[in-house]
């Protein structure tokens, strides 16, 4: 009897002292943000966060309606808060957007687009772990209805147009001399004669 | 105060990065003359012709919405993101990101 504990616990020690060199032969460098994450990852990630979200969440229908009032609020909401890594047309295509782990996903995507509306909220009220997305959400959910606008944003985004953009690169956050030059590079593609000015990042 | 200098220092590198990050980027406005699969000839409003070409993650916006297919046309104005890291041969600069649009004409 006392032999089989003796074994059992060497085993257990042996399986504990595998385990840790594993660790260690593995660990170095998996938390880089640098790449890109598998297509298998990505999957994976989305189905666990889809089953952490609590299900009445998933069931909520946005209680606020659909209007050009909210949809401009929101416009503005995201611009100011949300558009320096998603980008004013949700696409992710910002500065920083690709060089987060996962990167910042297209919010037009349809994947994106079939979440339920619930599980968009969740996510903006309470951010997710281990990625760079925030909790923005004040107070209790059933108040927060600035993230139940911009989920009618990001519904909306599939048709956003470029009228709505010019709109809310008045709210992104821009130093003067930034907005100086988007105002330049805007209206030159417009049509206008601008002359270049020297700019580096 | 030796402490509160060093901790001054190590900040300023942190808050710093971010700007070092992206070192020589620049932009280039002009409007297109020659369109290719992998570059794009334009003319500066100074009237220099300079040929961008993409890089391998070439993002693409038109009117401000990014897009997957839609290319720029001869005659659109484009501003483009340019760096001269890897340059390829009888190319001026690489494009990083380019915006372009279809200038309404004057009437």
């Amino acid at each position: 009897m006392l032999r089989r504990i003796k074994i059992f616990f060497i085993v257990i020690l042996l399986l504990l002292v595998g385990s840790t060199l594993a660790a260690l032969w593995f660990l170095p460098g998996t938390f880089s943000a640098k790449g890109t994450p598998p297509e298998w990852e990505v999957k994976a990630a989305r189905f666990i966060r889809h089953l952490a979200t609590p299900s009445h969440f998933l069931k909520m229908a946005n209680p606020v309606h659909f209007s050009p009032e909210n949809l401009a609020q929101a416009r503005h909401h995201f611009a100011d808060h949300c558009a320096t890594c998603h980008a004013n047309d949700g696409s992710g295509k910002t500065h920083m957007g690709p060089n987060f782990y996962p990167p910042v996903p297209d919010l037009r995507d349809p994947a994106i687009q079939a979440m339920a509306d619930g599980e968009l909220f969740y996510i903006i009220h309470y951010g997710i772990r281990f990625t760079g997305m925030p909790a923005w959400g004040k107070g209790l959910p059933e108040e927060d209805l600035d993230s139940w606008k911009l989920v009618l944003l990001i519904r909306h985004f599939p048709n956003i147009t470029p009228e709505e953009i010019t709109e809310m690169k008045q709210y992104n956050p821009l130093t003067r001399e930034e907005r100086e030059q988007q105002e330049a590079l805007d209206q030159f593609l417009s049509g206008e004669d601008v002359l270049p000015q020297e700019h580096h990042h | 105060m030796k402490y509160f200098s060093i901790l001054a220092v190590l900040c300023s590198m942190f808050l710093a990065t971010p700007v070092w990050a992206h070192g020589d980027a620049s932009h280039v406005m002009g409007t297109v003359t020659e369109l290719g699969n992998d570059h794009v000839v334009v003319t500066t409003p100074k009237g220099e012709s300079l040929t961008l070409a993409f890089h391998p993650q070439i993002t693409f916006q038109q009117n401000g919405i990014h897009v997957e297919h839609a290319r720029p046309q001869v005659g659109d104005r484009l501003v483009a993101e340019v760096s001269k890291n890897g340059v390829p041969e009888n190319r001026d600069w690489v494009a990083t990101e380019i915006t372009f649009s279809t200038p309404q004409k004057k009437p």
